[in-house]
């Protein structure tokens, strides 16, 4: 995985323009919205941490506030690194087992009907 | 294992060619089989997968001592399903999308769960796996994975009780196939091991999370 550095970062930029690398996980969410909640973390220069630092305590996005950050960034001018992942939600209506194997150490995210973040177009919150 | 979303090419290759060699035999079985042959063949496959197990399966007309339905008649009645789903893919972009898909899945759900007709669960009759085993034969590979324990198991599946949740764990392949694609800037169909490329998307990711 491509570290959250300034350094890394500085040696991606382009004088073509800003760019949106995805250092980890999804191009952006898919698949069923009510399945699976996506969380994003995006650093840019602006960002007062770096490295495992900035990935411990740097902000967690939902998919509106990743959405509107990247548009900002773009719209400034400046290159981002994009790291993302996606837990299950918890839901009796999807087809994911909370008391399954596979989830031990996994905290579900809440039901789409009870996630108060908002949604964006495809649906997911 | 989990699902082939975190796996490499490699690992992903490595999975399907480590699938058990007597089921891959069963498989080449199957696809060389004609339809005369089939549903003595479906009911021979599926007992010794223990498919619908504890429950009692039905047989073809030859073998039976039950009354019909008989195997021949549930693959007449599941015909023209499978051939609504003849484009079924469930490495595409929306295969469950596609106009028809839900109807003739769940109609098929429907034809299945005749599999077994006696016994002391669900009322006698086929149970998820059963059911998602005798689709997957019936249509070649591109319905799949079947639900086994080890596939729900390493998906983190619900047991699937009806037609709609199997859609919905079908959805949750797609997605980790999708996902596998992403990670791996490859198409499920490119990633296949060559050996197994022409055998459909559906066959193949049950052979990834399938019994060793």
């Amino acid at each position: 995985m491509l570290k959250p550095t300034y350094d890394n970062l500085r040696r991606r930029m382009s004088d073509d323009g800003p760019r949106i690398i995805f250092a980890s996980g999804p191009l952006g969410p898919s698949g069923n919205p009510r399945h699976r909640k996506y969380y994003w973390q995006v650093f840019s220069l602006e960002s007062p941490l770096e490295g495992g630092e900035f990935l411990l305590h740097g902000p967690v996005l939902h998919t509106a506030q990743f959405e509107a950050e990247i548009a900002r960034l773009q719209a400034g001018g400046q290159t981002c690194l994009v790291y993302g992942w996606s837990r299950p939600r918890l839901d009796p209506n999807n087809p994911f087992d909370p008391n399954s194997k596979k989830w031990k150490e996994v905290e579900f995210a809440p039901s789409w009907d009870e996630d108060p973040d908002p949604a964006v177009e495809g649906g997911h919150k | 294992m989990p699902g082939i979303a975190q796996d490499t090419v490699e690992t992903f290759r490595r999975r399907v060619e480590s699938f058990s060699v007597k089921y891959v035999k069963d498989w080449n079985d199957w696809l060389a089989a004609d339809s005369r042959a089939r549903p003595e063949l479906l009911g021979r496959k599926l007992r010794k997968w223990q498919a619908c197990r504890p429950n009692r399966m039905r047989r073809h007309a030859g073998g039976a001592s039950h009354p019909g339905p008989y195997l021949e008649d549930l693959l007449a009645d599941a015909g023209s399903h499978i051939a609504a789903l003849s484009a079924f893919d469930i490495a595409a972009p929306a295969p469950l999308e596609e106009p028809g898909v839900d109807a003739a899945l769940d109609q098929l759900w429907t034809v299945f769960e005749q599999l077994s007709y006696h016994g002391d669960v669900r009322g006698g009759l086929a149970g998820s796996v059963g059911i998602s085993k005798g689709v997957l034969l019936a249509s070649d590979g591109r319905v799949g994975p079947a639900f086994d324990s080890s596939v729900v198991g390493q998906l983190g599946l619900r047991k699937i009780q009806d037609a709609a949740q199997w859609r919905s764990a079908l959805a949750v392949v797609h997605a980790d196939i999708k996902a596998f694609e992403q990670r791996n800037g490859i198409s499920f169909q490119d990633a296949k091991p060559p050996q197994f490329a022409s055998l459909h998307n559906g066959r193949v990711y049950d052979m990834a999370l399938g019994p060793r």
